[in-house]
This record gives C-alpha cells, sequence and structure tokens, in this order.
C-alpha cells in the first residue's frame, strides 16, 4: 500500500483533514478526563461502610415533640419494643450512622497539651448491642461491655467515657507502627483508650475522594436528645414487613413524636450518593453523545469526500488497484488524521487535567485513561469510516472511461 | 434578493439531506448539552436578591485565631458572646442575626401526627432587610424582639397544610408544645440560592424555612442549633453555651453607601481590637465583611462538580461545532459547480458569500430549535437523576430560550463563515472546465 496517494487526497482536503482531526483531539480530551472522573465517582461510591449486610439493616429517624424530661424512658420503652418485634435481631439507638449525613466531628491529639488537633474525626455513639446491629467485628481488641455505657446529652460537648474504638484507616494513620491498640489518645481534648480496632466504618458526610471518609470514633454512650435514629438487624427477608410495621408500633407507645422517615441501609446508600451517581451518569450521556456526534461526522465528512474523488477512484481502479486497497486507502487516511489528533489530544488531556486540578481540586489524571480512550477514538475513526470505504470500493473502474 | 437565497438555501438543504441532518443535529445536540448545564449554572450561581445584593453584608469574626480548622478564614458562623455585642451597637441601617431551628408542628385535630418543620430564629429586621413578600399580616415589632414575645411568621406552605389557605393571623400554632401567635403568613418566597442559610455547608438550594420567630425568644426558650462549631469544649449547660466562643448564629446587616461598609469595616476592626486588648482574643483582628455575591462565592454554594460540567459541556458544543463546521465545508465544497455556474452568469462573490450565509443561518435556526428540545430533555433527565433540589434548578426561563437561539445561530455562523468563504472563491473558469 502506497502512502503518496492518500498524502495528495489529503492536501487537497487540508482544511476537512485539520477539522476531523481536532475534533478528535478534543473528544480524546474530553473523553479520557470525564472516564477518570467518572471512575472516581464510581469508586467512592462503592466505598465499604463497614456494616455487615446491609440489605438487613433498617434506620428510623425520630424526634420527639419537644424535649421531653423523660426522654432516656421513652427511648428504653422504644428499644424494648422494637427488639420484641418478630423478625427484629437487635437495635440501638444512636444519633448519627454512616452515610446518614449530620454527625457530630471531633478532634484528635496525641497529647493532652497540644495545641492544634493531629487529625479530625466523626463520632458515633454506640452500645453493647450495637455490635450485633451493625454486624461488625474489632480486627483487634473488643466491642463495648454493657457497663462502660453511660449516658450523653445533645449539649454534651466533652465525652464523658474513657474508652473507644477506631477504625484501621484512623489508628493506621495516628500509629503508624501498628501498635493503637490500648493507647491513650485525646478526642476533644478527652483523655480516651483504644480497646477496639474495626475494618471500617464510614464517617456521615463523606466527601469526594475524602481520605478521612473512613476517621470513624466509636464511643460507649447512650444518646439522650430531641432526636436521634434507631438502627435495626433485621432478619433475612423481613426487613420490608419490619419497615411497614415499624411506625405504628412506635407511635403506639408514645404518640408525641415524629417519625421522619424508615429506610433501609441500600436507600441510605443510595441516597448519600445520589449526587456522585448522577454526576456518572450525565457524564457518561454527554461523553456517549459526543462519540457519536464525532463518528457520524466522519461518516458524513468521508461520504462526500468519496463523492468528491468519484473520479479519481475509478481511474485508480480501471489502472489495477483492487477493491481492498481502495478500502485501504480511506482507513489509513483516517488512521493518519486520527493519529495526529490522538497525539494532539494526549497533550490537550493533559493540560485540561492539570488545570482543573489547580482550578478544581481535582486528582491528578494516570495515563492509563490517556491511553484507553486513544484507542477507543482511533477504533471509532476506523468504524466510522468504514462504510464510505465500502462505497468507494463499489465505484466501478468503467467510471474512469466516462466524461465527468 | 432574501427570498430567493432562502429559496436557494431550502433547496440545496433539501438537496443534501444526510448531510444536512448530520450538521443540525450536531449543532442540536451542542446547544442541547451546554444549555442543559448552563440553565442550572445560571440558576445556581444567580442573584437571589436583585437590586440588593451589593447592600447586604456578613460580617465575620474570628474568635478562635489561626489553626482551627478553616486555615486563613474565620469561621462562617458567630458566637452568642460577639453576636451579642454587635446587636447592641447597632451600626448597621437593618440588621438581623439568625440561626437554623427546627420544630414539631402539633396540628389542631388530634387525630393528626405531628410533623416536623425547618425554622429560623430572626429579629425583626430579617423581613424588610430582605424584602420578605407577606401574603397576610406583617412581621412582629421591635418591641418583640425586645420582650422575646411568643409570636411568629408562618410560610405560604404551612398556611395551606394547616389552615387551608385562610387569613390566620392572629391565631395559635403548637410548636414543640408551645404555642405562638401568629404575626403574618408569607407570600411565595423561595431565593435561589438560599444566601442566608448556606453556612456550614447548610442546603443552598432547599426550601425557604415554614416559621421564623424572635431570636430572644428561641434563645430564651432554648431552642437548640442545628450547627455548631466549638474549638475547645464548654459547659453542658445553656448558659455555659451562650458564654463560649462556640460559633452557631450568622448576622447580616444592610449597608447602603460604600461609607456605610467603611465605617462597618473600621467598626469591627475596633471590636476585634478591643477583644484582643481584653484578653478574649489571642491574635490580630482577622475580619471579613462580604456582600451577597462574595459570600456565595466564598461558601462555595456552586460546587466544583457544576463547574466542571460546564467546561465539559461548553467543550462539548466545540467538538460539535467543529464537526458542524466540517461538514459544513463539504457541503458547499460539493456544490462548487453550482457556484461556478452562477459566477460564470454573473453572480458576484459577494452574492455567493451572502447565499452561503443565508444558508448557514437557516442552519443555525433549525439547530436552535432541536437544541432548545434537546435542553427540555436533558433537564428533565437531570431532575430524574440529581437530587430533588435540582428541581428548582432546571427550569427553562425565557432568558434560557433566548440564549439558546443565539449561541446557536452566533456559534453556527462562526462555524460557517471559513465555508462561506470558500465558497466564494470558486473560480467560475476553472469550475467549468473541470465539468
Amino acid at each position: 500500500m502506497r502512502i503518496c496517494p492518500i498524502m495528495s487526497a489529503m492536501r487537497r482536503n487540508k482544511v476537512g483533514a485539520i477539522l476531523v482531526a481536532l475534533q478528535m483531539a478534543l473528544t480524546l480530551a474530553i473523553l479520557c478526563n470525564a472516564l477518570f472522573l467518572i471512575h472516581q465517582q464510581v469508586q467512592d461510591s462503592h466505598q465499604p461502610s463497614g456494616i455487615g449486610d446491609e440489605a438487613n439493616l433498617l434506620v428510623v429517624s425520630n424526634a420527639w415533640v419537644g424535649d421531653p424530661p423523660d426522654s432516656k424512658a421513652l427511648q428504653l420503652a422504644d428499644l424494648a419494643a422494637l427488639r420484641r418485634m418478630p423478625g427484629v435481631v437487635d437495635a440501638y439507638a444512636t444519633y448519627s450512622f454512616p452515610l446518614g449525613g449530620g454527625g457530630w466531628g471531633c478532634s484528635v491529639r496525641l497529647f493532652a497539651a497540644q495545641a492544634l488537633a493531629s487529625t479530625w474525626c466523626s463520632t458515633y455513639l454506640v452500645d453493647e448491642h450495637a455490635q450485633k446491629v451493625l454486624g461488625v467485628r474489632p480486627l483487634a481488641g473488643r466491642w463495648f461491655t454493657a457497663s462502660e455505657i453511660v449516658d450523653r446529652r445533645e449539649n454534651d460537648a466533652k465525652p464523658p467515657s474513657s474508652v473507644i474504638i477506631v477504625t484501621r484507616a484512623l489508628a493506621d494513620r495516628l500509629f503508624p507502627a501498628g501498635d493503637a491498640l490500648g493507647k491513650t489518645i485525646y478526642i476533644d481534648r478527652a483523655a480516651q483508650t483504644i480497646v477496639g480496632v474495626i475494618d471500617h466504618l464510614l464517617v456521615p458526610n463523606v466527601s469526594d475522594g475524602g481520605e478521612d471518609n473512613q476517621d470513624a470514633v466509636l464511643q460507649p454512650n447512650r444518646f439522650i436528645g430531641h432526636g436521634g435514629a434507631y438502627l435495626i438487624r433485621s432478619r433475612p427477608g423481613e426487613i420490608d414487613a419490619l419497615a411497614n410495621k415499624v411506625p405504628d408500633v412506635l407511635r403506639q407507645l408514645d404518640h408525641a413524636r415524629v417519625v421522619r422517615y424508615v429506610r433501609t441501609f441500600p436507600e441510605v446508600r443510595a441516597r448519600a450518593y445520589r449526587g456522585a451517581r448522577g454526576f456518572a451518569a450525565i457524564l457518561a450521556t454527554v461523553c456517549a453523545i459526543m462519540l457519536a456526534v464525532t463518528a457520524f461526522g466522519i461518516v458524513g465528512l468521508t461520504s462526500s469526500w468519496v463523492t468528491q474523488r468519484r473520479r479519481q477512484i475509478g481511474i485508480r481502479r480501471a489502472l489495477g488497484a483492487t477493491r481492498r486497497a481502495i478500502v485501504q486507502q480511506f482507513q489509513i487516511e483516517n488512521l493518519i488524521i486520527a493519529s495526529v489528533g490522538c497525539t494532539l489530544g494526549a497533550g490537550l488531556a493533559v493540560a485540561l487535567n492539570l488545570w482543573m486540578v489547580s482550578r478544581f481540586e481535582m486528582q491528578r489524571m494516570p495515563l492509563l485513561p490517556v491511553l484507553a480512550a486513544a484507542i477507543a477514538v482511533l477504533l471509532l475513526g476506523q468504524a466510522a469510516v468504514l462504510w464510505p470505504a465500502l462505497r468507494a470500493a463499489a465505484i466501478p473502474p468503467a467510471l474512469a472511461t466516462r466524461s465527468g | 434578493m432574501l427570498p430567493y437565497y432562502l429559496r436557494l438555501a431550502a433547496r440545496s438543504l433539501r438537496r443534501a439531506p444526510i448531510l444536512t441532518a448530520l450538521v443540525i443535529t450536531a449543532i442540536g445536540l451542542g446547544i442541547g448539552g451546554s444549555m442543559t448545564v448552563l440553565t442550572v449554572f445560571r440558576a445556581m450561581s444567580g442573584d437571589p436578591i436583585p437590586g440588593k445584593s451589593s447592600q447586604l453584608f456578613v460580617p465575620q469574626i474570628d474568635p478562635w485565631g489561626h489553626g482551627h480548622g478553616f486555615g486563613d478564614e474565620p469561621p462562617d458562623q458567630l458566637s452568642w458572646l460577639d453576636i451579642e455585642q454587635l446587636l447592641r451597637q447597632h451600626i448597621a441601617r437593618r440588621q438581623s442575626a439568625m440561626y437554623g431551628v427546627g420544630f414539631s408542628v402539633i396540628p389542631q385535630d388530634a387525630a393528626q401526627p405531628p410533623f416536623d418543620v425547618d425554622g429560623r430564629a430572626v429579629n425583626a429586621d430579617f423581613f424588610a432587610m430582605f424584602e420578605v413578600p407577606f401574603q397576610y399580616g406583617a412581621p412582629w415589632t421591635a418591641d418583640d424582639d425586645q420582650r422575646g414575645a411568643e409570636v411568629v411568621v408562618i410560610g405560604q406552605k404551612l398556611n395551606q397544610r394547616l389552615f387551608g389557605g385562610a387569613d390566620s393571623v392572629g391565631r395559635n400554632i403548637v410548636l414543640d408544645n408551645h404555642t405562638y401567635r401568629i404575626s403574618g403568613v408569607l407570600a411565595h418566597w423561595e431565593p435561589v440560592p438560599l444566601f442566608y442559610a448556606v453556612s456550614s455547608g447548610g442546603a443552598a438550594f432547599a426550601d425557604t424555612e415554614d416559621v421564623f420567630l424572635p431570636l430572644t425568644r428561641a434563645i430564651a426558650s432554648h431552642l437548640p442549633w442545628q450547627d455548631i462549631n466549638c474549638n475547645k469544649s464548654s459547659g453542658s449547660s445553656w448558659e455555659a453555651h451562650l458564654q463560649s466562643d462556640c460559633v452557631w448564629l450568622q448576622l447580616w446587616v444592610e449597608l447602603p453607601t460604600a461609607a456605610d461598609v467603611q465605617h462597618y469595616r473600621s467598626f469591627l476592626d475596633h471590636y476585634a481590637r478591643d477583644q484582643q486588648r481584653s484578653g478574649r482574643f489571642d491574635h490580630a483582628p482577622n475580619n471579613r465583611l462580604r456582600n451577597v455575591r462574595e459570600w456565595l462565592d466564598a461558601e462555595h454554594v456552586v460546587s466544583n462538580k457544576a463547574w466542571i460540567m460546564v467546561v465539559v459541556s461548553f467543550s462539548f458544543l466545540i467538538v460539535c461545532l467543529i464537526n458542524a463546521m466540517a461538514l459544513m465545508l463539504a457541503k458547499f465544497m460539493g456544490r462548487a459547480g453550482e457556484f461556478g455556474v452562477r459566477r460564470a452568469l454573473g453572480a458576484s462573490r459577494r452574492a455567493i458569500f451572502w447565499q452561503c450565509l443565508v444558508e448557514t443561518v437557516v442552519i443555525g435556526g433549525a439547530g436552535s430549535i432541536l437544541g432548545i428540545g434537546f435542553t427540555v430533555l436533558g433537564l428533565l433527565g437531570l431532575r430524574a437523576t440529581l437530587s430533588s433540589n435540582i428541581e428548582r434548578l432546571a427550569h427553562l426561563g425565557v432568558a434560557d430560550v433566548l440564549i439558546a437561539i443565539a449561541l446557536s445561530l452566533g456559534a453556527t455562523v462562526v462555524a460557517g463563515l471559513y465555508p462561506t468563504w470558500r465558497a466564494a472563491q470558486v473560480q467560475p473558469a476553472w469550475q467549468l472546465k473541470t465539468n
């Protein structure tokens, strides 16, 4: 296959070829940045929550009317009733839970006199039932015992207890040697001894690609306050029936309350990541449409080039060029244009990424998505050019003998 | 000549229907994609209180000093200690401190279960300062503010739910076991973004609160805050909470003139310096005084994701336009023979140029119609994929439609300029010879 006829054909269509190359370059630049963003969003939304068997965890958000002085007794009565319900494995009351939004932030210090915090964390209040409800198992150490659980009210800034369980992420950050168990650290300036380490537990408010999304601290506290949540572990297959019954059971116990919502944990997860998944879906849609536009553009443009060059193609056929040679002529032509476009596009892609890193706190893109997108754009060009190329190959050699 | 060119354009578009359809679809998709994003973006970054946004300011004071999680920025809320002082001085024309609260509403019909509403504790100036429209009644008085009266202003939706939309001024409402008298009912008022409630990551595109009550009443009733930041632990009592450096309130002030702004700035500076002198602050003053737009920028109301979508969608538009340009070039060049004949018959270059330009504008017009269709589809898609808050953002206004038409025509003409110019360069003799 000789390059000469291709080059001379392209030279006569310089601007057209440049436009296609530009379009492919820009398509590549957007495509790989979008792929990278989509990958990050999807990866974020699949982070392990730390909760075992999420499908059988029910969350009930409850608020008392006003701030009744006997809210502790009311809560204990609620919990007793919930635990008695058929289909319930266990239940506990808390203020916040993974992916639930809101929650309490906390500061972490390694020494009492430290001025600035070492890092920040999210507090979860749990009791001796919570381990079963959440379905977590300590990697090291133990869970809290019933005797360690103390009351905590909304206004209590300092934790009233002195033992904590932390996630592995936080333990490793504070003690890279892996000897966190038994150490005393300062949470909100109160001395707390680490008695257990769990694998994962997502914080209530996750951030995009946030490295602190697993920095949770569990405290053996019974939350006493105006509003809160009951987390209920259901037996497999009974969660839907349970979700329907729970509000009535609670209202029968005490009418002066608002059951804000009853959600399964998968629903909680879907709500928490709705924005991230929606963003990824929108980007994917834009990319799909962009690829279609580029592909149809190449089809249309190559078709019109075929029409313009009917005579030349007829002459080449008459001079002995095979159909395959004609097809290859258009394929190679597109490959040359696409290669130029991809080279330009790769540079553009990296530049776009670097600009977004500096402007929008995005992460640096590795080269893999650029490579993947470049291959996709090259293949797209080849696929798009095939149909017009086959039409060109069908031009009869006899055309050359006719005058135009 | 225009009707003739239009006739020619229609004929030529019909003669190459596939190429024409590709060009128009490419432009339509580009306009649809970019306008979908631009419509939402314009709503997100819009002025929530036009005409007054440059006169409303948020004072910020740093009670903690450097290194407490906000970097060099002071916290975006204030402590009660500072709020009390700033309110007492009353330097601004109007001022309102505020914080978000939650209530359970007890319906009069005891068979109905209680339900939750969002509320906001504010000063009486809030309503005049933000030009809040009333359907019935009026704000409470400055005297009510002083006394901490049990009086509320409720929103249109709550009034509909509790009183069927009737004039409920003077009637009572039970919130969290306390009875309040209704002094006013708001008319429809939904600032987008909800500029006064965005601090500490508050929902910028949430609904307006259903209940407003005097700040003094909320403090006296110990109504709990919804969002608080502390640099050190305080005691558990309400008094200790009020005396702490925890930040949980916002302040808005109305400063009509540049001199007022300057005056307020130096007032804040003096205040912080006094606090430093008295030993409460251990650092130099670090204050901010931002108007609505600066405040919304500082609070990152338009998220990075929204910005990235704008970049992506406009890059997509450029891809579509390059595509359209290449196709139009092919289209016009395919008709070099026709132009050659017209030139040979005496048509000037200018005439060919205008003929192609009219054709380009026709393509742009068709693209804009298709583009608006795609925008409507895109906005429906956004509503389906994103959270419910997007609903108030994903609205195609008249301005958006006009922008779409202008963008489509402008972009198509720019893209068509080179092909048009090339068409006008066709040499009559050469074309006649080769054909």
